[in-house]
């Protein structure tokens, strides 16, 4: 598998990570890993369980050290000042539930500075639809509220790294949309988001670029596009008949009258068109990119 | 550092403070304490005049029984039952012929409760007692004095055979009782950082709050916070103490106190003492997976708290000893044997201020290296850390 190479732009650089390695016990949980996120993108931290993402945010975030190699936030290295600049928003957790949401969001608003705390919270509380819960204790609020709840949390300070570990777990589909739009707006208005998700069709609509993980190493980044490229084509066939052989052919997903067809990325998929129409009557050849589902199942896999 | 450092403190302060448990603890304690103790206090004294009140009959055969007041003399005890038995009398007291060789008596009485026999017992003991010191021709006042010893004036003397300068009771009892102070407020302050740390583990909330501020400005956040929850309970039970004294009659004996070196050094290994114990116990929360098991780890941390009361003996029969000595060096037993020993004897200077060096050393680099356990130990979640982990975590930059 080629890893493309990062292209990074001095200035527009948000984080800089490089040769990053992180052992534990004699284990290597990240492997010599190098990446940049750009300032203004959504920036996807893809990999099946365990191979290093949460390690990696932990590191990004100060919280773990590097073993080897550096990690540049802003075009520095990391500080007080700098954590006060990130917003993040853990995959699991859950806040102190005997406390009013009012004070746990003042809490964790004091805690990175923030100004005009009361105008700021009645903000977001009302944009997110939690307004008559502001001083309710947090034990009286729904998973999806609480997750919310997090999500301000995690952006009060307007931050400008949001890092975001599994965000729509734990909320219905109107609050995914909710909190799609929310996060789309904090792009337009200059966050950089990094996004680590097992949801490949929000990959598919909100990230520019993506790093992927296995095993601490990385197995895939860059664009979508790119990586798509790198994947090859998939072509959906309905058919009557027998298949025939075909070439420059990586993988064939057959279930009878359809099938689903891995071709080279450089293949001619016309002249496969024409070996089929030469052998059995088709009905339906439709090419297309390989979904970002496809491409995350093959590289976890191998 | 110290801006978040005090944010968190501030919260978690509020947030105990306000908690039931702990209201019921602070304010309803010892509002308990003194409810039981009056209660005994005036039920002992509704014993006392609930006595004096009653009649008692007696039957004396053995002929030194003098009336008195309260008193009823009987011929015989089929008189004195049925006067017991009609309500003239509360109790029939019984002086046997042999009573001088036997020391035996009876007492009849209605009431079966252990209260009504206490209160009968008590008056007629001294009843006997007066009339067999009278029977034995000692004069009224000295029977007094049997019956009612004076406590002794207690000097106590310095190596050189001097009485020491500070002789009053207060002198003594403050630095103990700050001593004590100082072991109550470790283990409740350091009880509450515990379940506040154990909860914040439980509920995997750590690495949320160490992406707000670093794990050097949490834990102190913590050990200030829970710190002035340990005081803010200590000064009230400490002022409910101290009002029930100045209404007591042992008022007098602390109305002269003074702030002596001996109470500003209680205040040195108080402030020192309870860094020792937080950091500690800190660490020890964030390496257990549940609030249970760090409970139960940090049992071992209050058994220090104890040990002058294990080792009472030995420091009543040679507070200056060898093993005394160890452990008033040793970090986590000089708060409180340091101060019960200088409370009883001289201690040369050296050894206290040896032992404040080693307590202020230990909790530098304690510190320093709880930061680092506290930030791995916060992050391993369910499961029991080994000591192997516990090395690896010292070892993270």
């Amino acid at each position: 598998m080629k890893i493309l190479e990062p292209d990074p732009e001095p200035g527009k650089i948000v984080l800089h990570v490089e040769h990053l390695t992180k052992t534990f016990d004699s284990r290597n949980i990240l492997e010599d890993i190098s990446f940049v996120v750009n300032k203004g993108e959504v920036f996807g931290l893809l990999g099946p369980n365990g191979a290093g993402k949460t390690t990696l945010i932990r590191t990004i975030l100060d919280i773990f050290r590097p073993d080897t190699g550096t990690i540049s936030l802003f075009g520095t290295t990391f500080s007080n000042d700098i954590k006060d600049a990130i917003g993040y928003l853990p995959e699991e957790g859950s806040l102190d539930k005997e406390i009013p949401v009012s004070e746990c969001i003042r809490y964790f608003a004091e805690l990175k500075h923030v100004d005009a705390i009361d105008r700021k919270m009645d903000e977001w509380l009302e944009r997110l639809d939690l307004t008559e819960y502001r001083d309710k204790k947090i034990q009286e609020l729904s998973k999806g509220m609480h997750r919310r709840l997090q999500f301000i949390l995690a952006v009060i300070h307007q931050p400008a790294l949001l890092i975001l570990d599994e965000p729509f777990s734990g909320l219905d589909p109107l609050n995914i949309k909710t909190l799609k739009d929310i996060l789309l707006d904090l792009r337009d208005n200059g966050t950089t988001l990094i996004m680590s998700t097992h949801q490949m069709d929000e990959v598919e609509r909100m990230c520019d670029r993506i790093l992927m993980l296995n095993n601490g190493k990385t197995v895939l980044y860059g664009s979508l596009d790119e990586i798509r490229l790198q994947f090859g084509l998939s072509v959906e066939v309905r058919y009557e008949g027998r298949l025939p052989h075909l070439d420059h052919i990586l993988g064939i997903n057959d279930s009878g009258n359809v099938a689903e067809l891995i071709v080279e990325k450089d293949a001619d998929t016309q002249a496969i068109l024409k070996t089929l129409v030469a052998s059995v009557t088709v009905k339906k050849f439709e090419v297309k990119q390989r979904s970002m589902n496809e491409i995350f199942l093959e590289v976890g896999r191998r | 550092m110290m801006a978040k450092s005090l944010v968190v403190a501030k919260f978690e302060f509020v947030k105990t403070v306000r908690r039931k448990g702990f209201i019921l603890g602070t304010i309803g304690l010892p509002l308990l304490m003194l409810f039981v103790i009056g209660l005994t206090l005036y039920t002992g004294a509704g014993i006392g005049t609930g006595a004096t009140n009653q009649t008692t009959g007696y039957v004396d055969a053995a002929g030194f029984i003098q009336a008195a007041p309260g008193f009823v003399p009987y011929p015989d005890i089929a008189a004195g039952k049925a006067a017991l038995v009609k309500g003239e009398i509360d109790s029939l007291l019984v002086v046997p012929g042999g009573y001088i060789r036997t020391g035996t008596l009876m007492v009849y009485t209605m009431d079966s409760s252990l209260l009504g026999s206490a209160g009968s017992s008590q008056s007629v003991q001294e009843f006997v007692t007066r009339n067999l010191l009278r029977h034995e021709n000692v004069s009224d006042e000295t029977a007094q004095k049997i019956l009612s010893p004076v406590s002794p004036t207690v000097i106590v003397l310095d190596e050189a055979g001097n009485p020491k300068g500070d002789q009053k009771l207060a002198g003594f009892v403050l630095p103990f009782a700050l001593t004590m102070v100082l072991a109550l407020g470790i283990l409740t302050s350091s009880g509450y950082l515990m379940q506040g740390i154990g909860e914040e583990k439980e509920s995997r909330r750590g690495e949320f709050l160490l992406s707000h501020c670093s794990a050097e400005e949490l834990l102190a956040g913590k050990i200030l916070g829970y710190a002035g929850v340990g005081l803010l309970q200590i000064t009230v039970w400490v002022a409910i103490g101290l009002i029930v004294i100045a209404a007591s009659p042992f008022a007098a004996l602390f109305s002269e106190i003074q702030v002596t070196g001996l109470v500003c050094l209680a205040v040195v290994y108080f402030v020192l003492g309870y860094f020792l114990f937080s950091v500690s116990i800190a660490c020890t929360a964030s390496l257990a997976p549940t609030v249970r098991e760090a409970q139960q780890v940090s049992a071992v941390f209050s058994m220090f708290a104890v040990f002058p009361i294990i080792f009472l003996q030995f420091l009543l029969q040679d507070p200056n000893s060898l093993l005394m000595q160890v452990l008033t060096y040793f970090p986590y037993t000089a708060p409180f044997v340091a101060m019960v020993r200088l409370t009883l004897v001289t201690v040369p200077p050296y050894e206290i201020i040896v032992s404040i060096a080693i307590l202020v050393i230990s909790i530098a680099i304690l510190t320093k290296l709880a930061a680092r356990i506290f930030r791995m130990g916060m992050l391993t979640y369910g499961k029991r850390v080994t000591f192997r982990e516990v090395f690896r975590f010292l070892k993270e930059k």
